[in-house]
């Protein structure tokens, strides 16, 4: 028997292994893929739950996240061609303008 | 029956607001400046005249204003900001006179500003009204010294304003705290003195409440040894900031001691006085002696007005009639001779472009009249008889013998102290040889004379005839005095 | 306008037309005539002198009245403290305003000559008349707070008189030095006054209530008032240990030494121990204590200026010396005595100190008494009034200083106080000498000198002081010579005079004379016709040196006191409290520093707060609010 639980679990681990990815990968590329394994891992839970629960809404919920995936889809990947142009490099560690400056001696 | 005193406070903020939107050339901002400064100045005289010299709240104007939290606009004079109200109205046109040829217009715009903003912080009666005057005669300051201060600037403005706001945060959260408790005893809100005064609060919370009240205004005055923004300040501050500094703000800090502290917690305030004495004391002797080896001679002034400040504390912190009635004439006193001495530094400095002691000299046979003037605010600083200062001075002491003998002798020092600076400065200023920065020293100018004239008559004929300005606010001192725990105690 | 009120004007009119003349001054400085100068100058003080010689009059024909007193206005009023601008006049107050302003306008007629053409001249007298106005004012109050009013504003025109020539800052420096000296005297008199109004002037603070209260105060009280006002006395009159000032006063123009360092000023803390005397006589102890200071004052000045080559200078330590003897009578209880010799003294000194003027003029401005010499033949109204000016204060009969000085040692012989008594009468040995020094140094010269001319003014006063000089001795003129002290008798202060018999008032007297005459001959020995000046001996350099006790002074307090300021200034407000405030400052910008670094701009980093921070809520969530 495979029960509703069964897919929340798998669920959360997709999850986990998304936000591994998100933080300890430096190549925007993967850590983009990882952002998408989490909204797919959501996706999951929202099924599992209509299933469990005999409704219909969180199937619409599962739904509108697909819609959004893909129009993030677009921007996020203008915006990494918009970074490869300017820095030559898909590294995230390069990415650091907005860094707290290093201590200076005066004032 | 226009209202006096908001007239007085607002006047100078309303002609530079106008002036500011107008976008006025300079002459006109100057004229209008001396033109509202003179008209607060004719109202200050009505007002003197018009004080009935009775314990009670003069003059006062009463409005519902944040009907919420009950802050209300709550002004008044009685026998305790009677002087400083006078000092403000009487010097700031001055200040204008001898500030005549300088042309930045911010200078002219944050003076103004200053003025109405003292003058209303001499005038509440609700804290957060108060409390925003306080904070608003700051900001002028800040800008005046930012931009248009001499040496180190840059650091002098943002040590003395950061210090100030540090103490005024503190006195924030015991105004809140005195609120709050009042809100939760009595179910409304309040800020005016009268509601908070009755209130009971445990020993330990007046303690803090008190403490907080003490760190905003022992910063202002200065009290040692929070005066480390002093020196600096005063050096870096162009001539008519340090006059407000000195002869005003400074003062204010005393009287709001007066005001709030005495008025809302008069046994703390007994308890505490011990504790304020000490540092006032030793204030006193250290800035006196301090000034002894300064070069720069606003510093040296600087240092001067620190010790006299600490007596007009001392004073206070008597408890006694005397120190109280001395100590609100040399506020008077020393508003006027300090004012003086300063404006004469800035036309000192207009001329020579130097503020070393060292590199001056000369200047007696240069310009008879500037040195007599000169020295007339030297020896008033120093408290000859036939000055303000020697009454003042003589009443302080006199009250400091009545609390303790080693208080005593401890504020005569007072006579020796000025004259350890004063009279080595003179020599090397205005006597001896012509130096090279005094060479073209020209003498006193027409509106330079018609702003000193009047200061130094006030001074010799309040040394003179002290006892009609001390009739106006002898009856409340003594009112108050006898009327609070403090004279029933002893 | 009654008689009283007359007091009023006696001290207001050189008060106005000293305003008036430095109004005046500003205004057209020297595009005035000298001549209107002087006229406001000189008249204001001769009427006021007028008017005191009226009222004194007045006290002589009435023998019932005692005393005057006139209040101008309230000045003060706060609870006790009551002040009024009042005036008092009693037979003491009255002798002392008529020699001062008597001798007052002699010396400002002799000033329009000295002054003459001096730039300053308005501004001169302006301060002069300040001075004799304030001078009035102590005398003439009715309360100790006007005396103390008078009394520094005595000491302030002093310091405006020193500082005259400006322009050289020596000058300046001698003011400041007579200023500050002055008021650290002040320092102990206004505590000494302060504590009497505290102790003894709840129904009062004016000399008669403070005299009838008196009695309320304790003894140990009553004495250390007794030396804070001593102290204000010590500061004014000169004596050790706060004298240094004078020798350098006569910076100042030579009028200016005459009137204020000769006659009047340094009188005023004697007038000021004879006022209170009622204090003082319930204090015997401290009334030795001032009679010691006096001796020692007496004897360390007669030391110095037997040493001295400046004649100013000479002049200076002869009149510290000289108050010594008045204080000597002032605290052994004598205080006619003191006055007595005030008076004497006012005229001889005063002459003595003209004189060296008009000798000074004379010889295109030298001040060394070697380069002084001349004869006596080119100028014998000065040489004839000197003559008699160095014969009283040496204390040979029957000139005034005879009478006052005798009167003064024979009260301390009287008291039992021997070893005041000793010291006294050595010194009197050497004032005859050091005088007798000056004396002959200056008239037995050359005849073939040019003199500078000297005005008409400045030789009249001269005639007319060394008439005083001469006969006013016989005012007071002790029983054992025949007469009646009338002096003494007329003053009526509570004097707590010695009785000797009438053989040893003999035998002392005739000591003094003995060694009057000894020092004279000294003098005449050695300096009538080949003066020269000390070697450099080192007895001798130490005396000229006036024991280097300036020096001593200078490094004591001066230097150690701007070592003070230094550190108060710079090593304590800059290094520790300032330092306090930036390292707080510091402080703060490096915690800033430090929690900044969580911001490193890495959005991976950003993502793992996220991250830590949702599941901090959720498990706080889930586990703690149920």
């Amino acid at each position: 028997m495979i029960f509703v639980t069964d897919y929340m679990i798998l669920a959360v681990l997709l999850f986990s292994i998304g936000i591994v990815g998100v933080v300890s990968r430096r190549n925007i590329i993967v850590l983009y893929m990882s952002i998408e394994l989490m909204l797919n891992a959501i996706n999951l839970i929202f099924v599992a739950l209509s299933r469990q629960y005999e409704q219909l809404d969180t199937q619409v919920a599962a739904l509108m996240i697909i819609a959004i995936a893909a129009a993030e889809a677009a921007l996020f990947l203008a915006v990494m061609v918009l970074l490869f142009r300017n820095r030559r490099s898909l590294d995230a560690n390069v990415f650091n303008l907005l860094r707290q400056k290093e201590a200076t001696s005066n004032d | 029956m226009i209202p006096i005193l908001s007239t007085m406070i607002f006047l100078p903020i309303v002609t530079t607001m106008f002036l500011f939107m107008t976008r006025s050339p300079i002459v006109i901002i100057k004229y209008a400046a001396l033109l509202s400064s003179l008209i607060v100045l004719l109202l200050s005289v009505k007002l003197f005249n018009n004080f009935d010299a009775t314990s009670s709240l003069q003059f006062v104007e009463k409005y519902q204003w944040i009907d919420k939290y009950g802050i209300t606009y709550h002004i008044g004079v009685d026998g305790y900001n009677l002087m400083i109200v006078m000092a403000i109205a009487i010097l700031m046109p001055l200040i204008y006179l001898t500030l005549w040829k300088r042309n930045e217009k911010g200078y002219w715009y944050n003076l103004l500003l200053v003025q109405g903003a003292v003058m209303g912080a001499t005038v509440s009666f609700d804290l957060i009204l108060f409390y925003l005057f306080w904070e608003t005669m700051l900001l002028p300051i800040f800008f005046i010294m930012g931009l248009y201060g001499y040496e180190d600037k840059i650091y002098s403005t943002l040590k003395f304003t950061l210090y100030t706001l540090l103490g005024s945060l503190l006195m924030l959260v015991s105004i809140l705290y005195l609120a709050v408790e009042h809100y939760n005893l009595t179910g409304t809100w309040s800020f005016l003195l009268n509601d908070l005064k009755a209130m009971p609060l445990s020993t330990e919370e007046i303690f803090w409440v008190f403490a907080g009240f003490i760190f905003a205004f022992g910063i202002k005055i200065p009290l040692f040894p929070f005066h480390t923004w002093l020196p600096s300040a005063y050096a870096t501050a162009p001539s008519g900031a340090v006059v407000v500094l000195s002869s005003i703000m400074a003062k204010i800090g005393v009287y709001a001691i007066w005001r709030f502290l005495f008025f809302l917690f008069p046994q703390m305030l007994d308890s505490f006085a011990p504790y304020l004495l000490a540092p006032a004391l030793i204030g006193l002797i250290y800035f006196g002696i301090g000034a002894i080896m300064q070069d720069n001679i606003k510093r040296m002034f600087a240092y001067s007005s620190g010790s006299h400040l600490s007596l007009i504390l001392i004073g206070l912190l008597l408890l006694n009639p005397y120190g109280w009635n001395g100590s609100i004439y040399l506020i008077g006193a020393h508003a006027l001779s300090s004012g003086g001495l300063f404006l004469m530094v800035a036309m000192l400095y207009a001329r020579t472009n130097n503020k070393n002691v060292n590199e001056l000299g000369g200047i007696a046979s240069q310009a008879p009249l500037f040195s007599i003037f000169f020295v007339f605010f030297s020896l008033a600083i120093v408290g000859i008889p036939g000055t303000s200062g020697f009454v003042a001075e003589l009443l302080i002491i006199l009250g400091a013998f009545e609390h303790s003998m080693l208080v005593g002798i401890i504020s005569a020092t007072t006579l020796l102290i000025a004259m350890t600076f004063i009279f080595w400065m003179l020599q090397r200023v205005i006597f001896g040889q012509t130096q090279k920065s005094t060479e073209n020293f020209y003498d006193l100018q027409k509106n330079e004379l018609v702003a000193l004239v009047p200061i130094a008559l006030l001074i010799l004929i309040m040394g003179i005839m002290p006892q009609p300005f001390i009739e106006k606010f002898e009856p409340t001192i003594t009112d108050n005095l006898k009327s609070s725990y403090i004279l029933e105690a002893k | 306008m009654t008689n009283s009120s007359l007091l009023a004007f006696i001290v207001l009119l050189p008060f106005a037309s000293s305003l008036f003349l430095g109004i005046l001054y500003l205004l057209f400085q020297n595009k005035i005539k000298e001549l209107t100068y002087s006229i406001f100058g000189i008249g204001s003080v001769l009427t006021s002198s007028i008017l005191t010689l009226y009222i004194a009059t007045d006290f002589f024909q009435n023998e019932n009245l005692n005393h005057l007193s006139y209040v101008a206005y309230e000045w003060l009023h706060i609870e006790n403290f009551i002040i009024n601008v009042g005036f008092f006049a009693d037979k003491l107050s009255i002798v002392m305003i008529s020699f001062i302003t008597v001798i007052g306008t002699l010396i400002h007629i002799y000033a329009a000559g000295y002054m003459h053409k001096d730039e300053g001249f308005g501004k001169f007298f302006a301060f002069f008349n300040l001075f004799m106005g304030s001078m009035l004012l102590l005398v003439l109050g009715d309360n100790p707070i006007m005396l103390f009013i008078g009394w520094e504003g005595v000491g302030l025109c002093s310091y405006l008189l020193i500082s005259y020539y400006h322009k050289d800052a020596q000058n300046v420096k001698a003011g400041n030095k007579a200023f500050i000296l002055n008021r650290i005297g002040d320092f102990g008199f206004l505590i000494g006054m302060l504590l009497l109004f505290l102790y003894a002037g709840t129904n009062g603070f004016s000399y008669g209530a403070l005299e009838a209260n008196i009695a309320s105060v304790s003894p140990t009280v009553l004495t250390s008032i007794a030396l804070l006002l001593f102290v204000g006395a010590m500061g004014k009159s000169a004596q050790i240990p706060l004298y240094v000032w004078l020798p350098d006063a006569m910076a100042g123009p030579t009028p200016v030494s005459a009137l204020i360092h000769a006659a009047t000023m340094v009188t005023a803390g004697v007038y000021m121990v004879a006022r209170f005397a009622f204090i003082y006589n319930l204090t015997p102890e401290v009334g030795i204590f001032i009679a010691y200071i006096g001796a020692f004052s007496a004897l360390l000045a007669a030391l110095i200026a037997a040493h001295q080559d400046d004649i100013k200078k000479i002049l200076a330590y002869s009149t510290m010396s000289q108050l010594g003897y008045m204080f000597v009578a002032a605290g052994l209880g004598l205080y006619s005595g003191a006055i007595f010799h005030v008076f004497t003294h006012a005229f001889f000194k005063a002459l003595l100190f003209m004189g060296a003027g008009v000798l000074i003029v004379a010889m295109h401005h030298k001040q060394n008494i070697f380069e002084l010499r001349m004869h006596r033949s080119l100028l014998p109204i000065t040489f004839v009034t000197m003559l008699i000016a160095t014969l009283a204060i040496s204390g040979v009969p029957p000139f005034a200083g005879f009478f006052s000085k005798d009167a003064i040692m024979a009260q301390a012989f009287a008291s039992g106080q021997y070893g005041i008594w000793l010291i006294t009468t050595f010194t009197a040995l050497l004032t005859a000498y050091y005088m007798f020094r000056l004396f002959f140094t200056v008239f037995f010269g050359n005849r073939n000198i040019h003199l500078h001319e000297i005005k008409q003014s400045m030789q009249l006063p001269l005639i007319i002081l060394a008439v005083g000089a001469a006969f006013a001795g016989f005012l007071n003129i002790p029983h054992f010579l025949g007469g009646d002290i009338q002096f003494s008798h007329w003053i009526a202060i509570a004097d707590r005079a010695e009785h000797l018999s009438v053989t040893t008032e003999w035998i002392l007297t005739l000591v003094n004379v003995t060694l009057g005459a000894v020092g004279i001959l000294f003098a005449w020995k050695n300096f009538a016709y080949n003066p020269m000046p000390s070697d450099q001996s080192v007895i001798n350099v130490v005396f000229m040196r006036k024991f280097y006790v300036d020096e001593l002074y200078e490094l004591l307090f001066v230097k150690n006191i701007r070592r003070l300021s230094y550190l108060f200034s710079t090593l304590i407000d800059v290094k520790l409290i300032s330092e306090f405030i930036r390292a707080a400052s510091a402080g703060y910008y490096k915690l800033g520093i430090l929690t900044g670094q969580v911001q490193n701009g890495n959005v991976r980093f950003y993502a793992l707060y996220m991250t830590l921070g949702v599941i901090g809520m959720s498990i706080y969530l889930l586990e703690f609010v149920k």
